[in-house]
């Protein structure tokens, strides 16, 4: 059964008929083929399949398309692309955070929430804000650290402009 | 998952809904969405009240704190207020699954999927909360610790929809504590959780209310300790024989179970550490004048 549904993706206005009741990340891999928001346990419970929702996180397995109605999504999609990286990903990529990458997009979208809001969090902010975002690869030591270059990026692009 | 969502505007809208049959609501869905998918769920329609601004107040007056039903944990953790003034509370929310449940999970979720590990509701219990239910036959009001009927079973007929929760602020000498035990700090589902709230008149234990989680179908009134507390002064040598007392009742409680030689201990230093932090603006001179804190 398909309905109208409105939202936001990616700074892209959408207005599409479709199962509401349908998780949002199905309908981010299947129907759009965003496939950059990964499915780890399907329950909550290891984060890779975090989006931003009018700039909070959420885990996209947990999210119903029907419950998105009017709001902004953002998904790794969203924030850059190999031509045009963003900060945050060029942090990691600088720190050698990244080893299997199947946490990443999450965990850069975390990041980028956590950012977005405090553009100069403490290791014990970045530590909760990546919370629940599971890495079995890295130890969470790099990704950390790249947060941390990252908001001193952030920082710097924003006393440049 | 071909199920009918319904996206009500008012609350109103929403209780008109749920009169038919077979509905369900869904809030952040953080509990709902997984069933649903094992199937364990299958209603006609669904019902997402997740965005009623009707459901999403906190209201905090002199005397009384209301919270909406489809408030998020993080609302709570925001909240300054109750960061000041009920900091406990602020700690309980934290504790809840990581950032991105806490910023879809409801606190009326968490009552009405009634888990026994439900970290916000032995707190709530302790602080006497009310459940404010409607449905299209009018208000009703049910106190919490009578609104839980079993694991995962709440007192609420098909047609109701849980309003909020209101509870008594804290009075000059009252204090309250929550504390948890899980096997990790993020995503941690509780191993014994426990909420105490106090009442000191000088140094003598007014009353207390103590309420334990993950130790039986749903959270427990640890009667025999409140009893045990009640007139005694609050010092260190007291709370620890309450502590003992409890893990004596908790590995009768527990009787054969696996987990009850480790949580029979365990379930001390839980306790003591709500009971300290319950406490902790009022009376834990005495603590430290008897030989400070072991926890």
């Amino acid at each position: 059964m398909k309905e109208k549904i409105c939202f936001t993706l990616n700074n892209k206005y959408l207005s599409i008929d479709a199962d509401l009741s349908m998780r949002l990340i199905d309908f981010l891999r299947d129907e759009l083929r965003l496939t950059g928001t990964k499915e780890g346990c399907s329950q909550g419970e290891c984060g890779a399949c975090t989006v931003i929702i009018d700039g909070k996180t959420a885990n996209s397995c947990l999210v119903l398309l029907g419950q998105i109605e009017g709001a902004h999504i953002t998904t790794i999609e969203g924030l850059g692309d190999e031509n045009n990286i963003h900060p945050i990903q060029q942090a990691f990529i600088e720190e050698g955070a990244v080893q299997c990458g199947y946490c990443i997009p999450g965990m850069v979208l975390s990041a980028k929430a956590l950012l977005d809001k405090n553009c100069g969090p403490d290791k014990e902010y970045i530590k909760r804000a990546i919370s629940g975002n599971l890495c079995r690869c890295t130890g969470y030591k790099k990704i950390e650290k790249a947060i941390q270059r990252a908001s001193e990026k952030m920082k710097e692009a924003e006393n440049d402009d | 998952m071909n199920i009918k969502l319904y996206k009500p505007s008012t609350l109103n809208e929403a209780v008109e809904l749920m009169g038919y049959n077979d509905g369900r609501i869904i809030a952040g869905g953080t509990d709902l969405i997984i069933e649903l998918r094992n199937r364990n769920e299958k209603p006609s329609y669904l019902v997402d009240i997740s965005s009623l601004s009707e459901l999403k107040e906190l209201r905090i007056e002199k005397e009384m704190i209301s919270i909406g039903s489809a408030v998020t944990f993080t609302d709570i953790i925001e909240n300054k207020y109750i960061k000041e003034k009920l900091p406990c509370f602020t700690d309980m929310a934290m504790m809840i699954g990581a950032v991105q449940i806490q910023n879809r999970a409801t606190i009326g979720g968490n009552i009405c999927n009634a888990a026994p590990a439900a970290d916000s509701i032995p707190l709530l219990m302790s602080l006497g909360a009310k459940c404010i239910i409607i449905s299209q036959r009018g208000i009703r009001e049910v106190l919490l610790a009578n609104f839980i009927n079993d694991k995962g079973k709440v007192r609420l007929n098909s047609d109701e929809i849980l309003k909020l929760i209101e509870f008594g602020s804290l009075g000059e000498n009252e204090g309250c504590g929550f504390s948890k035990l899980g096997k990790r700090n993020a995503m941690s589902i509780s191993t014994i959780s426990c909420a105490v709230k106090i009442r000191l008149d000088e140094d003598i234990i007014d009353n207390i209310c103590i309420y334990t989680g993950s130790l039986g179908i749903k959270a427990t009134k640890e009667e025999k300790v409140e009893s045990f507390l009640k007139g005694v002064i609050y010092n260190k040598q007291n709370i620890d024989k309450a502590a003992d007392l409890l893990s004596q009742e908790v590995s009768e409680r527990l009787g054969t179970r696996a987990s009850m030689p480790y949580k029979r201990v365990a379930v001390k230093t839980v306790f003591k550490e709500a009971c300290y932090s319950a406490a902790e603006k009022y009376g834990n001179d005495q603590l430290y004048m008897s030989g400070g804190s072991d926890i």
